[in-house]
């Protein structure tokens, strides 16, 4: 397959496609009618078919069980700074 | 102070740095002393707050309105950099050697090193999706929650899930799209 330039793969709403195709997919197996509006999709252009791919990587990424770890401890450490509130500004003034 | 790594700046920038330090480092003391256990590593977080914004305008950062809050903003990202660093590292040094799993990768340093970074990059790019997009994205990603369940749980609609998935995913397509 022809790899699309960096620019076209980048293409805001082609990107928002493949995201949106990507989680719809997620949340069960298309109809008949989104499956054939999904087919056309990627037979449109090779570049949708290489973004598609790219959403399923990035998916994909996080497959590793650390980053499960890693992601509870930051939730958790984020949650506990969110306790203190922020020091009042002080004055600049003295600069 | 600590003061080892002010050589490295001219001394318009050592200037700056001692203002910023005059006034800021004792509240920023506090501030990180309040929110991390690790007493050993606050002067070093107070310091990359301030070279930081040094780093993004220098001199002329001082002449902010609002510069308190935009310091205890930087306050605020070196300490998510440090917790991410923290925990990344900790989970990573962990993680029980699983012949199945790792049997066959290469374990070159450079290979681990690769790797870390990797995962610290991919957890970080959670932390930049606004809270509630980040909370759905977890739990459908990484509990392994359904939409409903999620949408159960948090008490909104299945739409808004959704939509909140779609945004996620996007920044994680397009972050990763960076790195390439």
């Amino acid at each position: 397959m022809m790899e699309p330039t960096d620019s076209t793969w980048r293409e805001p709403a082609r990107l928002e496609a493949a995201a949106d195709w990507f989680c719809h997919r997620l949340d069960g197996p298309l109809g008949a009618g989104d499956q054939a509006a999904f087919d056309a999709w990627k037979a449109e252009s090779p570049a949708n078919v290489y973004v598609y791919a790219r959403a399923e990587a990035a998916w994909r990424t996080y497959d590793d069980p650390r980053i499960a770890v890693i992601v509870r401890a930051m939730t958790a450490a984020q949650a506990e700074a969110s306790h203190f509130t922020a020091p009042t500004p002080g004055n600049d003034d003295d600069l | 102070m600590n003061r080892r790594r002010q050589s490295e700046y001219s001394e318009q920038d050592s200037a700056v740095l001692d203002r910023l330090d005059r006034k800021f480092r004792r509240s920023l003391l506090t501030y990180f002393g309040r929110r991390t256990s690790d007493l050993s590593d606050l002067e070093d977080m107070v310091q990359d707050v301030f070279v930081r914004l040094l780093k993004r305008g220098g001199a002329s950062e001082l002449e902010r309105q609002n510069l308190s809050a935009y310091v205890f903003e930087t306050a605020s990202s070196v300490l998510t950099d440090h917790f991410r660093k923290k925990i990344t590292h900790r989970a990573v040094n962990h993680e029980p050697f699983d012949q199945n799993r790792h049997g066959g990768e290469d374990f070159s340093p450079e290979h681990v090193l690769i790797n870390r970074e990797h995962l610290e990059r991919t957890s970080a790019m959670l932390l930049e999706l606004p809270e509630l997009t980040r909370a759905i994205f977890v739990l459908r990603r990484v509990e392994g929650l359904k939409v409903k369940d999620v949408a159960a749980r948090l008490g909104i609609s299945v739409t808004s899930v959704e939509r909140h998935m779609r945004v996620a995913v996007w920044h994680v397509m397009q972050r990763n799209g960076a790195d390439q």
